[in-house]
């Protein structure tokens, strides 16, 4: 008996509770996304970010493999063509001396 | 951002080393084709861009100087043997170690004046320009450095050795 009043209110309450409980608004389409979107660029506006997002990009563009190849060659062609031209300037300063013992030997100069 | 920054250091590293790799490799191959030759006249013929006419005949001069040079030089070193030979002797300066001394410059001097008629003579032989070039460096070259060291000896404030 007193089982039976107990499962009757319960069921009352149970309704009751349905009706208090707020039914979620319906969200508009997209709205995760718009969320992130957000979120994203209040990260990068701020200074801390802005200030260190090009050490992220320049790496990023080092190891992409059209600027690591031109990078290489020009660094290869540049140090080739000023080692030449260092040699040849040594070369020369060692041609000029041997030039210079055999013309105008020390004692004589 | 850490991996970030430790690829542009590596990046940075490899960059240095490969430059300095290239640098060295391009230094070795000129200085190897340059050395190539141990001809006396090498250097004229870079420095002054000769055709074969132009350095055969200088060549030709080149080779009948040197005997008049190499002539001078032992005249000279005799000379200055003798002189130290006086030298050690005594610890006074003699008339005879004046006379040496006197001998040896006159000795330089003639033999600075034949050189300086072979550079001439060698000037003549080049393209007008290049005759003036080389005649204003072998002077420089040559007389130049005694010009420098009378110029520090002359210098008022040079080291005690200043004259009036």
């Amino acid at each position: 008996m007193k089982n039976q009043i107990l499962e009757a209110e319960d069921a009352k309450l149970t309704a009751l509770l349905r009706q208090s409980r707020p039914t979620a608004p319906m969200l508009p389409p997209g709205f995760q996304q718009t969320v992130w979107r957000r979120i994203q660029r209040a990260e990068t506006s701020s200074p801390a970010f802005g200030r260190l997002v090009w050490v992220d990009q320049l790496a990023d563009r080092l190891l992409r493999p059209r600027w690591a190849l031109t990078g290489i060659t020009t660094v290869v062609v540049v140090g080739v063509l000023a080692g030449t031209l260092s040699g040849t300037t040594t070369a020369k300063k060692a041609a000029q001396e041997r030039y210079l013992v055999a013309v105008a030997p020390s004692q004589v100069r | 951002m850490r991996r970030s920054v430790f690829i542009i250091v590596a990046v940075a590293l490899a960059t240095a080393a490969i430059f300095l790799a290239a640098f060295h490799l391009g230094g070795r191959l000129c200085r190897a084709h340059l050395a190539k030759t141990t001809d006396d006249l090498d250097w004229l013929r870079l420095e002054f861009r000769l055709s074969d006419a132009e350095l055969a005949r200088i060549r030709q001069l080149h080779e009948g100087y040197l005997p008049k040079c190499r002539s001078y030089c032992a005249r000279i070193a005799a000379k200055k043997g003798e002189l130290q030979a006086l030298l050690d002797g005594g610890t006074n300066v003699s008339g005879e170690i004046e006379q040496k001394l006197g001998d040896i410059v006159a000795l330089r001097a003639q033999c600075q004046a034949e050189m300086l008629r072979h550079f001439t003579e060698v000037s003549h032989a080049m393209p007008p320009e290049q005759g003036r070039r080389y005649l204003a460096e072998m002077r420089r070259l040559t007389l130049g450095f005694h010009e420098q060291i009378e110029q520090s000896m002359s210098h008022p404030h040079a080291d005690g050795h200043g004259h009036p």
